[in-house]
């Protein structure tokens, strides 16, 4: 059980504040299995899905949604969807603190919904290749007149190498009348187009939500970048604090995805986090620096108002050299080497200036540069 | 006969470093010229990379500043070039050695350039340490920055927050953390409750 409830309108309202980068950052991904599963005490049954989700990762914040469509051997139909947000403040020091809502209810034929609302707050502990956690959720429950409420504590602790990931976890539930502590590992091991996932956990204490050793495994193989097929089996424990009961399960299923965000997402994320210096980009003159060619990277100039564009820069040994182009377009092929650079740029004659696209940085002579990074 | 080659091309080199490349420098003041020599000669003679020494000379003196203020600025930055080879490790090209005394100049630690060439011992530095300049030159503090950059060299915070999040999100989303089915099914387990013995 994780994941709370008021603080839905500030993540949203930060997350939206960047939804200039919004669209390279969203993913969507939609699932279609065939499975079988046998409920603990009951019979077993095979059941259709369809899960649609769709993602917004914006550097430390996410946002998921997702919805399923449930078809059983029986005809019955069930319908679930959730929402799950999360956000990381700034780093003090070498901690964050995590905040997140979960929410979600689901409806099947006409029995009362169940749904559950948690707020959740981590404090993590973070280095480059391991980390700590700890934290808890809370909120209410619901089954249709039946209301509840749930609660939690976890710690955590997780590590990672170039490929495998591997995460402890210890989490305290108590709903109702029903209390207990389940001891979970779980990792992630990827090798070109296959990643296998795995689960193990233990219900180690409990009063009222049953004992017991689960374990979950899938492996999937992508047949090409946005199709993939995922093979999964293993039984999972009882969730009083969403209703559900233990279940052993093996499943076939086709994935169809767009990519989630790139590695470098972190990097812009965490920069947006961060106001410009004072000294802030000229708006009226755009920079980017476009791919390496044989004959040199292309440098696009965009400017509001002028007829002549010129550039200096350390590759330029700051020597001025014009840039062609019209209508406010202007554009150079020059030598630029991966790595950082300095430059400005004028117009029209003018004072040199950095322009938005270059980072501005105080130079050693009074005045100002702006700094590019090329990437290789 | 291998020492003879060596004292022959010991001859025929160049005396100093400056007269390397004389044709970059050609426009500048002599002045400024003859306060920047020793010091890019210097440098050399230390193995150090010259070419971003002619270039702060050249943006000095492209920016009207006194031949002193140019000094001390190539100064300033064989000095960093110097602190980036001790933190990068010798074998470091010019390319990395040139963005680490950028980066050293905006204020990263020393320590976390030799944990960033840990991190990545093969492969150039040349962008997480651009990527470092930048994170700090935008206010992001310096600690952070690094952080980021680590992360970035060894993927390994991204990848702890994307399989995280993508943990966290399968099992808050269905409650199973494999597979989307998997959670659709978990969350019809209370159908089977009202409905013992039976199929779903």
């Amino acid at each position: 059980m994780r994941r709370g409830a008021p603080v839905l309108g500030g993540l949203a309202a930060w997350w939206l504040a960047g939804s200039a980068v919004l669209a390279s950052q969203v993913s969507g991904t939609l699932d279609l299995g065939a499975s079988d599963i046998r409920y603990d005490l009951f019979r077993s049954s095979t059941a259709l899905s369809l899960t649609p989700t769709i993602a917004f990762d914006r550097g430390w914040t996410s946002v998921a949604a997702r919805g399923t469509l449930l078809r059983y051997q029986s005809g019955h139909r069930d319908l679930h969807g959730s929402v799950l947000a999360s956000t990381f403040t700034p780093a003090l020091g070498p901690l964050r603190l995590e905040v997140a809502l979960d929410a979600g209810a689901s409806r099947y034929l006409s029995l009362p919904a169940f749904s559950h609302a948690f707020g959740a707050a981590d404090l993590h502990l973070l280095t480059p290749h391991r980390g700590l956690w700890i934290g808890g959720s809370t909120g209410p429950t619901a089954f249709g007149g039946s209301a509840g409420h749930a609660r939690s504590l976890e710690l955590g602790t997780w590590v990672t190498a170039p490929a495998a990931t591997l995460i402890l976890t210890a989490t305290y539930s108590a709903v109702g009348d029903t209390s207990y502590t389940d001891v979970v590992g779980a990792s992630r091991m990827a090798r070109g187009r296959w990643e296998l996932n795995g689960r193990l956990g233990a219900r180690v204490w409990s009063t009222g939500g049953g004992r017991g050793v689960y374990g979950e495994a899938s492996l999937s193989f992508a047949l090409l970048r946005h199709l993939g097929v995922v093979l999964g089996a293993g039984r999972y424990p009882t969730d009083p604090t969403r209703g559900t009961i233990a279940g052993r399960y093996v499943t076939l299923g086709v994935h169809l995805g767009t990519p989630a965000p790139r590695p470098a997402d972190p990097y812009r994320g965490v920069i947006d986090r961060y106001q410009p210096s004072a000294d802030a980009p000229v708006p009226a003159a755009a920079l980017e620096v476009g791919p390496a060619t044989a004959g040199g990277r292309e440098i696009r100039v965009r400017v509001e108002r002028g007829d002549r564009v010129e550039l200096r820069g350390d590759f330029t040994d700051w020597e001025p050299v014009a840039l062609t182009g019209s209508g406010g377009e202007f554009r150079a092929i020059l030598a630029v080497s991966p790595g950082p650079h300095l430059l400005e740029i004028r117009v029209d004659g003018g004072p040199w200036l950095v322009p938005a696209g270059a980072t501005p940085v105080t130079d050693e002579f009074g005045g100002r540069a702006g700094l590019i990074v090329v990437p290789l | 006969m291998t020492g003879r080659v060596f004292v022959v091309l010991a001859l025929l080199a160049p005396a100093t470093a400056f007269a390397q490349s004389p044709d970059r420098l050609d426009h500048v003041p002599a002045a400024v010229r003859s306060a920047v020599a020793p010091v890019i000669d210097s440098a050399n003679a230390g193995g150090l990379p010259i070419g971003p020494l002619i270039e702060k000379t050249l943006e000095g003196s492209a920016k009207g500043a006194s031949p002193e203020a140019i000094r001390s600025a190539v100064r300033a930055l064989a000095a960093a070039l110097g602190d980036a080879r001790r933190s990068l490790g010798p074998a470091s090209t010019p390319g990395e050695l040139n963005a680490g005394a950028v980066a050293l100049r905006l204020g990263a630690p020393s320590a976390d350039l030799a944990r960033l060439r840990a991190a990545r011992a093969t492969g150039s530095l040349v962008v997480p340490l651009g990527v470092l300049s930048d994170l700090m030159a935008r206010g992001v503090p310096a600690d952070t920055a690094a952080r980021v950059v680590l992360a970035l060299a060894t993927q390994g915070d991204d990848q702890y927050l994307a399989f995280r999040q993508r943990v966290d999100r399968d099992i808050d989303l269905g409650a199973a953390p494999i597979g989307s089915a998997i959670g659709a099914l978990n969350s019809s387990g209370r159908a089977a409750l009202a409905n013992p013995g039976k199929k779903p």
